[in-house]
């Protein structure tokens, strides 16, 4: 571990923003009242998985004292928008693909009034076959979701391949059949996950506003304001600078809040209002619209000689991606880059498709694909070592990837830290590679799990307040208190006390671009831009000195709001001099910094659970968990933990408990009684430890930690589970029933 | 939805004769843990809630060795599963009343509003079954008693007439060499509505060594909560060994009238209530036992 002299980075500082919402100031979109009139908009949701809307008449509802406006599609221009691929509509025109899909709007006085007008708009839909299973959208004879999708404009990443594909997505290397013949043995598995929902605390909320001079205003909970911003001007048919986006506070996204929700919807109640018109979820909404993270089948065929080297693997992996191509695109498009595991396989092919159902159109959801790849891949190394005999860590160890890997994509791995985090899980857990059953029904089980964390192209913009105090501007949100890593950034290079940074988030119209707050690439992106704003504040700083000091601006150092030579402890020269001096000539000291897209880079995390299973019911207990992970340098290693304490968190809910279950070909469960987050007693102890190691271009050295920790959870869980039992649920979630089902039949 | 009005009256004749005017418009309020979120819900397009927590009969907690425990229907179930004769002598009451939601929803919730609820998964009621309660109603025609084995008749029905409410519980005193408990099963630790609860109440011998009455009741598996007589049947009059044990299992198992839905299939169900049934009926055991010593 590098040793490192830094004042602010590398110490667990508290998040900047704990006071605002520990005293319930932060404003969320909920809380959002402009001033004067504001209207309540609700939104009229298809009540069927797949219907063609015949006709829509919005006269009984208009008619009802205190409705404002009701819009349809008819009130907004004639487009399709997508991210990845332009396939969706804000408001529907003929044809909904899901319970949920947006179809009207109504604004109101009051949210009763809206609710009531719902009911009034008479809709009349031809109900069409549904397909709810991706398997079943590969047949022939299912129901085409998209019949046009050959005319679709590919925005990005999305591989359109007929019938319900939306994206098929495939790297290999070497020939996997031929080295599958040459193997000693091959072992061929099927593993499913399910559709898991965000869960975040704050349902979406959007508050839109129409302003006199034709451009719109909109505020939004969402962890992408750039993209969202393009995706609402495009919908409107407007140029980009006509829609400000104003990012709020978020109560949570993992993912969830990257898509488009109700925000189009609002700003065309709005335009024909008059009013602004705030739209919040219920929460059975949010569960019903969200885009979770797609379910998974996952067909893995692995070759492995009798000296324990895995020689060839083909991995099928058919992703569940609903009703629209939302970031279950990107999913397939990213998974043949990391789906080959932690390890170096020379025969590999990896195939992905992203498949239209008639369920809620998946996304990003906390390392999108990460925790479902992980599952099978780490379930098959211990099963295969099991079979054959072999010690199961040894087995992983003498197949993981070495550094300056070359990825199936062709990119280069470098800072590989598998090894050392496998090492660094085994000493803290006290794992035992000869284990035995510490006592019936009890088990523990390991993962190794692998992630590439990357950064997307982002500006920053950092100024000098005349008392040398600092503001960094950034259009990037807050979801995991990497505000506090940046500003940590800011105060170490300047040497300033971490209250002498203020970070401030502006909107579209005032932010320079940012990358959008997911990915595991804020701290990376953001972080280096911020990085480099405040050098570049440094460096007028240091040639604003030139003169007083008589010295060249490499000789100079900040402390403590002076300027000095280094060395020469008393040639030194207040910054608020210089600022003076700056005001006379130069101007005010404005820094700025920007990155470009970031090569992905690889991360590392092994984690070991330990659970004892009732094998009456079937119910699992966790009573232990550890996890190492690879965290680059922790700018701020309280910030790490949480983020590591989290992921494991929601990987046990979609290990054990967490499903959205559809029944008749809609969601049964769109509520938290009966969508099952894990609560604080279903969450062991954990332990962590932060492997550090600087990476080789983040700031300080750091590297994304907000995605990684969930990867491993399911494996290391469902390897557990096999050591207490002996049996195999490759099925997620691992809910009792399913578990009890299994124990049963071996028996 | 309308305004609703809030009535909170401190005598009982004056609840009653709200909730007779009101009719169907009026529902008594106790701790709203069910109430206020039904109504929130689905409104039940109430215009009218009868707060009863201020009616001095309805608080009553007390237990002497003669008559055993009376329990008004408005007492919070923070109180029921804290106070020491419930703890020592029906703890499988105190179970079920400290399951229910978390601390927040137990100093709210009151067994009265879980059983009043109706629903064949509330967790006290296997409890107040198989401890022999009697549930004391009043309403617009005066008194009347009903067992509580009687008190639910569907799901979210109960034996209550319009108007009429139910006051207090009364458990007669437990035998000597006799312990009682209560399980549910739920895939997580807390928070959560039973998939399967269960409830027995034992008593043996002076010796410790033969059942002398046993009773057994199972939950959420089925429309109203059973009472599983055939389970109680053999295990009175014999050893609780295993094989016993388990023949009581199987009878709950048999009992058992569980729906197939998104919280547990009929064959999950049915299997797990035998478990519970074990698992209670040697945890009853178990107490008497503990408590010989
Ligand atoms: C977060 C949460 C978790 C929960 N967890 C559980 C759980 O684990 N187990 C469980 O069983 N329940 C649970 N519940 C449901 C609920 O808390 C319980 O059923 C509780 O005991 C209801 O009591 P109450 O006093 O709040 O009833 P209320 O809501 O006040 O009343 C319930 C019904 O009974 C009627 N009623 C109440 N008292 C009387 C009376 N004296 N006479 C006539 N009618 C009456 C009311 O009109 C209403 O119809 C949970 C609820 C929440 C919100």
């Amino acid at each position: 571990m590098a040793a490192h002299t830094y004042n602010q980075v590398g110490k667990p500082i508290p998040r900047i923003d704990n006071a605002s919402k520990l005293a319930g100031q932060a404003i969320f979109a909920e809380d959002l009242q402009p001033a004067g009139k504001m209207l309540h908009g609700l939104v009229l949701r298809s009540p069927h998985p797949h219907a063609r809307i015949r006709s829509i008449d919005t006269a009984r509802a208009e008619a009802l004292p205190g409705v404002r406006a009701i819009v349809t599609a008819q009130d907004l221009p004639d487009r399709l928008v997508g991210r990845y691929l332009a396939d969706e509509r804000a408001l529907a025109t003929d044809t909904v693909r899901f319970v949920g899909d947006r179809v009207a709007a109504v604004a109101a006085d009051t949210r009763e009034v809206a609710q009531e007008a719902l009911g009034l708009i008479d809709v009349d839909y031809e109900q069409l076959p549904a397909v709810m299973d991706a398997f079943d959208a590969l047949e022939d004879i299912a129901p085409l979701l998209h019949p046009r999708m050959a005319e679709y404009e590919v925005v990005a990443m999305a591989a359109p391949a007929g019938g319900n594909i939306c994206s098929l997505n495939e790297l290999s290397r070497g020939d996997p059949e031929k080295a599958f013949a040459q193997a000693d043995r091959v072992f061929e598995e099927v593993y499913t996950t399910g559709m898991v929902h965000q869960a975040y605390l704050e349902p979406h909320a959007c508050l839109g506003i129409h302003n006199p001079d034709g451009s719109f205003t909109v505020h939004s909970s969402t962890q992408a304001p750039f993209q969202l911003r393009g995706m609402i001007a495009d919908a409107l048919a407007v140029s980009h600078n006509r829609v400000r986006l104003v990012p709020t506070e978020i109560g949570g996204g993992f993912g969830g809040k990257i898509s488009m929700q109700d925000e189009v919807a609002a700003l065309a109640l709005a335009r024909k209002s008059g009013y602004p018109v705030r739209i919040v979820m219920t929460r059975r909404e949010d569960f019903l619209c969200g885009t979770p993270r797609a379910g998974f089948h996952i067909a893995i065929k692995t070759g492995v000689s009798n000296d324990a080297k895995l020689i060839a693997r083909t991995l099928d992996i058919l992703l569940d991606g609903g009703a629209y191509a939302h970031g279950g695109v990107l999913v397939s498009w990213a998974l043949p880059n990391f789906a080959e595991g932690p390890y170096n396989i020379p025969h590999l092919r990896i195939t992905a498709r992203c498949v239209y159902t008639n369920k809620p159109p998946s996304s990003a959801f906390r390392a999108p694909g990460g925790p479902q790849v992980n599952f099978a891949i780490e379930s098959e190394m211990e099963r295969i070592a099991a079979e054959m005999g072999w010690d199961a860590v040894d087995f992983r160890r003498n197949n993981l990837m070495p550094d300056g890997h070359v990825s199936t994509s062709g990119a280069t791995m470098d800072c590989v830290m598998a090894p050392e985090t496998l090492d660094a899980a085994l000493a803290l857990s006290g794992y035992k590679t000869d284990q035995t059953r510490p006592a019936p029904n009890r088990g523990r089980g390991l993962a190794v799990g692998n992630w590439n964390v990357g950064g997307m192209a982002s500006a920053a913009v950092v100024k000098l307040n005349d008392d040398g105090s600092a503001t960094l501007l950034t259009g990037v949100v807050d979801l995991t208190g990497v505000h506090t890593a940046l500003a940590q950034i800011v105060a170490e290079v300047l040497d300033l006390a971490m209250d002498q940074v203020t970070v401030k988030t502006l909107d579209t119209e005032s932010a320079p671009h940012a990358t959008i707050a997911a990915g595991s690439q804020v701290l990376k992106s953001m972080g280096d831009a911020a990085l480099r704003a405040t050098e570049h504040v440094r460096e007028q700083l240091f040639a604003l000195a030139v003169e007083p000091l008589d010295a060249p601006p490499s000789r100079m150092e900040l402390h403590q709001g002076d300027v000095r030579v280094k060395g020469a402890p008393g040639r030194s020269v207040p910054v608020t001099n210089l600022l003076g001096r700056a005001m006379a000539t130069s101007g005010p000291v404005v820094g700025q910094g920007a990155t470009g897209n970031y090569k992905r880079m690889p991360s590392f995390g092994t984690h070991v659970a330990d659970v004892e299973v009732d094998p009456d019911t079937g119910q699992v207990q966790l009573t232990g968990y550890w996890a190492s992970q690879d965290v680059g340098i922790a700018v701020n290693p309280v910030a790490v933990e949480g983020q590591i304490h989290g992921a494991i968190v929601q990987g046990i809910g979609m290990t054990l408990s967490e499903e959205m279950i559809f029944h008749d070909d809609r969601l049964a469960n769109a509520n938290f009684l009966d969508y099952k987050i894990p609560s604080v007693l279903d969450v062991p102890p954990i332990e962590t430890v932060l492997v550090e190691q600087p990476a080789v271009d983040g700031p300080f050295g750091a590297k994304g930690i907000g995605e990684p920790p969930i990867v491993p959870v399911p494996a290391a869980i469902a390897n557990a589970i096999f050591h207490a039992v002996g049996v195999r649920v490759t099925s997620l979630p691992i809910t009792p029933e399913k578990l009890r089902k299994a124990i049963r039949a071996k028996a | 939805m309308k305004p609703l009005e809030y009535h909170a009256p401190t005598s009982l004749d004056e609840a009653i004769s709200i909730l007779k005017a009101e009719g169907s418009q009026a529902a008594a309020l106790s701790g709203g843990t069910d109430l206020i979120i039904q109504n929130r819900a689905r409104p039940l397009d109430l215009a009218h809630m009868v707060d009863i927590k201020r009616i001095p009969e309805l608080n009553v907690l007390e237990y002497d060795a003669k008559n055993g425990l009376r329990l008004g229907a408005a007492v919070p179930c923070y109180k029921v599963a804290e106070y020491e004769p419930i703890v020592r002598l029906y703890p499988a009451l105190a179970e079920g009343a400290e399951l229910i939601g978390s601390i927040q929803i137990q100093s709210r919730a009151t067994v009265g509003g879980n059983i009043c609820n109706g629903s064949p998964a509330a967790d006290t009621i296997c409890a107040l079954i198989v401890l022999s309660a009697i549930c004391a109603i009043r309403g617009p025609d005066g008194n009347r008693d009903v067992p509580a084995v009687d008190f639910m008749v569907g799901p979210g029905e109960t034996a209550l007439k319009p108007g009429e409410i139910l006051v207090e519980m009364r458990l007669p005193p437990p035998p000597a060499q006799s312990s009682n408990a209560y399980l549910r099963f739920i895939p997580r630790n807390e928070m959560d509505i039973a998939v399967v609860c269960a409830a027995a109440n034992i008593t043996m011998d002076d010796k410790g060594v033969t059942c002398t009455a046993a009773t057994v009741a199972i939950g959420a598996v089925g429309p109203t909560p059973i009472l599983v007589q055939a389970a109680g049947a053999v295990l009175t009059g014999a050893k609780l060994d295993a094989a016993a044990i388990a023949k009581a299992a199987k009878a709950a198992s048999a009992a058992a009238r569980p729906i197939d839905d998104h919280r547990g299939t009929v064959e999950f169900r049915t299997h797990v209530a035998g478990v519970l049934t074990r698992r209670t009926v040697e945890l009853a055991a178990q107490r008497i036992k503990e408590d010989a010593k």
